[in-house]
């Protein structure tokens, strides 16, 4: 092509501006690639430290001592109640096992959910977060008691690993269950004498029925909003390429993210369909080769089976004078790289019953896989491992040995159970779909 | 971040560039031998706006559960200006069957009644109002979105009651000026029963009403559900997000526990 001689010029001359143009757009463009990263990085740290302090709670339900205390820093605190603070974390593991032997005990009851977290993570690898803390803890025809309290904890990332740094766990209340908080209030700990703590109490405050605010970590979320100070700089240009390479790996990184967050709503959603037997919408978040397992009932496989399985459980969409709120609490999601399947591990409590009898509750675990086709999350495998259920007003403390329910002769499953367990007071341990985070560490310890 | 007439600004200028190009080359440029031509990039940027919308949808997602978790453990405490400030100017809140009451200051003076207009627990008090079961729905274009959640209560006041409770939020949320606010917070209330004999013996204490009989709402109860033993499903804000089973053949009905 031939330009005329003034037009040449021109270009020449944007030619060199073109040189500078570009080098600015690149730079430009990597700052904001930089920021995203450090954004996904936010997100994928909230995450994990959710995650790690729901892994912590099913560690301390069956008395894994040495898997709890591993998820600590090595200088971390713990403190808990009023029994003072224990610095470093060899310490913490010796207080964990003055509470009893290592592993699931048979006549124990240690249920510690971890619910309503509030947390906020810094760009330098620290972070902080509010909990609940919910408990059903017994000892077979000696006591058993609910319990509530606050945890304010703290978190670190080391060498890209989230551990605890500090544990502090405030208590709220704490009942026996054959009275209730109308009648008895219990005070929170007391320092023990052959174990005494590190240092002392951090804060002195009494529990109910005195009235005592924990401090929150954080700012009112409207009038002074929590905004994570994200500071990036690209001092080299990069190439387009690499660019391209880094927004690739971005890209996954928050697709696995979005991934664990259907799974969260779709686990959720079971439950309030379970919640109202809602069962033609429950049987439509399976995989049509899914299969649902509850309580050693056997496993039912496929849309049809699954839709079978739920009429053990009432009449559709009927539920006159029927409570049946089965609540999903506490996941620990593994999505896989590929991002077409996806553990989860959860806890079930379940208020149910029939008015004009005793109400019961219902503790559990799940450990399920979801998995997406044509770009959609659906349940693949629901198993549901019972805990115990006991009379709202009988509590656990004389709960005598029981299978779950097991296989209804007039609507079999497709296949056997494939895992046999007795409820509390046996002891079990559902396996995990997952190692330590910290450790990699699979095994029981006993 | 780029703003779209940048974008094209930057656009039109490597185009022209491009065309110079073909007359004077090689092009030289200290990226390096691999250049990055005009649509190259505009591809490159297109990527990062879809990545940081994503992301900011996550992020809004993430904030509605923290604003909602903040409102229980403030609930938990009866600090009521604290709640009321999570509130926008014009939302409205429905609790139980007590009616709606609409804009702040009425929000803030129901609140107050509910604890007996005082500020923070009495002793003796227990209020615990777990946030549970989150299921965030955001809208299009990212300024709104709607949650369901279930509450699970321990109430009661030493030595005189103590209640179960447990029930659904349908709720709300805008975001204003960056900041994720409720916008409509309606509460369902499935028990509130005393915990001796729980909700296999007892019917609701107060079938759902708190404080409307003294305070009138604003607008009367806003749906038709009653009190337990009575049972009402709260509508869902969502669809099923895989879809409903459509039964191909009869399946027999309720065969027991």
């Amino acid at each position: 092509m031939n330009y005329p001689k003034p037009l040449l010029l021109i270009c020449l001359l944007l030619t060199s501006l073109n040189a500078r143009a570009q080098d600015d757009a690149l730079l430009s463009l990597a700052t904001d690639i930089a920021r995203a990263e450090m954004e996904i990085q936010l997100l994928e740290d909230e995450s994990e430290v959710e995650n790690l302090q729901r892994i912590f709670g099913f560690y301390i339900d069956k008395h894994q001592w040495t898997q709890a205390a591993d998820l600590f820093t090595d200088d971390a605190t713990l403190e808990i109640g009023g029994s003072g603070v224990y610095v470093e974390k060899a310490r913490i593991l010796e207080y964990f096992k003055r509470m009893g032997a290592e592993g699931p005990q048979e006549g124990i009851l240690n249920d510690h959910m971890q619910l309503q977290p509030v947390v906020h993570v810094s760009p330098d690898g620290t972070a902080k977060g509010r909990w609940h803390h919910f408990s059903q803890q017994a000892e077979l025809r000696v006591s058993h008691f609910w319990g509530t309290g606050i945890y304010e904890n703290e978190y670190l990332r080391e060498d890209g690993v989230w551990k605890i740094s500090k544990l502090h766990l405030y208590s709220t209340m704490r009942t026996p269950v054959d009275d209730g908080w109308r009648v008895t209030a219990l005070p929170r700990s007391q320092p023990s004498e052959e174990f005494p703590p590190d240092r002392p109490a951090s804060v002195d405050y009494e529990n109910y029925p005195s009235v005592y605010v924990v401090p929150f970590h954080y700012e009112h979320p409207v009038t002074s909003p929590f905004v994570p100070n994200i500071a990036v700089e690209v001092l080299s240009v990069p190439t387009a390429e690499t660019l391209a390479v880094e927004l690739e790996e971005l890209d996954h990184r928050l697709s696995r993210l979005e991934d664990a967050n259907d799974i969260e709503r779709l686990q959720t959603i079971y439950g309030y369909y379970l919640a109202r037997n809602q069962w033609d919408e429950l049987t439509g978040i399976f995989a049509s080769d899914g299969t649902i397992e509850i309580a050693m009932r056997g496993v039912y496989r496929g849309a049809a089976s699954i839709r079978r399985n739920l009429n053990l459980y009432g009449v559709q969409d009927e539920l006159p004078g029927e409570l049946h709120n089965h609540m999903q609490y506490q996941p620990v999601i593994h999505v896989a790289d590929d991002g077409l399947s996806a553990n989860l591990r959860s806890r079930a409590f379940s208020m149910m019953g029939s008015f004009g009898n005793q109400g019961r509750f219902m503790g559990g675990t799940y450990e399920n896989i979801f998995v997406k086709r044509n770009g959609q999350w659906m349940m693949f495998k629901d198993q549901q491992i019972n805990t115990y259920f006991a009379g709202t007003d009988d509590g656990w403390i004389n709960l005598t040995r029981s299978s779950p329910p097991g296989i209804t002769q007039s609507n079999p499953p497709d296949e056997p159970p494939t895992m046999q367990f007795e409820m509390y007071p046996k002891a079990f341990l559902p396996p995990y779909h997952y190692a330590n985070p910290v450790t990699g560490r699979t095994e029981v310890v006993q | 971040m780029y703003t779209p007439k940048i974008l094209a600004g930057l656009m039109s200028l490597l185009l022209l560039v491009s065309a110079c190009s073909e007359e004077v080359s090689p092009t030289v440029s200290s990226a390096g031998e691999m250049d990055a031509d005009g649509s190259e990039l505009v591809l490159l940027q297109a990527r990062l706006n879809d990545l940081q919308e994503r992301a900011q949808r996550l992020r809004d997602t993430k904030e509605i559960k923290r604003l909602q978790r903040a409102y229980g453990y403030y609930l938990d405490e009866a600090m009521w200006d604290d709640l009321t400030e999570l509130f926008t100017d014009n939302a409205t809140v429905e609790y139980a069957r007590d009616g709606l009451y609409r804009g702040k200051e009425r929000i803030r003076e129901y609140l107050y009644r509910l604890g007996d207009n005082r500020s923070g627990l009495a002793t003796g008090q227990l209020n615990e109002h777990f946030q549970l079961m989150p299921v965030i729905t955001l809208s299009e274009d990212g300024m709104s979105a709607q949650g369901r959640w279930r509450a699970l209560i321990l109430a009661g006041q030493y030595q005189e009651s103590a209640l179960w409770g447990e029930g659904p939020y349908e709720n709300e949320y805008v975001k204003q000026d960056g900041v994720w606010k409720i916008s409509k917070l309606r509460w369902y209330q499935t028990i509130m029963v005393p915990y001796n004999g729980g909700w296999g013996l007892n019917e609701d204490v107060n079938q759902g009403i708190y404080v409307s009989p003294d305070f009138p709402p604003d607008e009367p109860q806003t749906d038709n559900f009653g009190s337990w033993p009575e049972t009402f499903l709260p509508p869902f804000h969502f669809d099923n997000p895989v879809g409903r089973y459509v039964p191909s053949e009869s399946t027999t009905e309720g065969e027991g526990q």
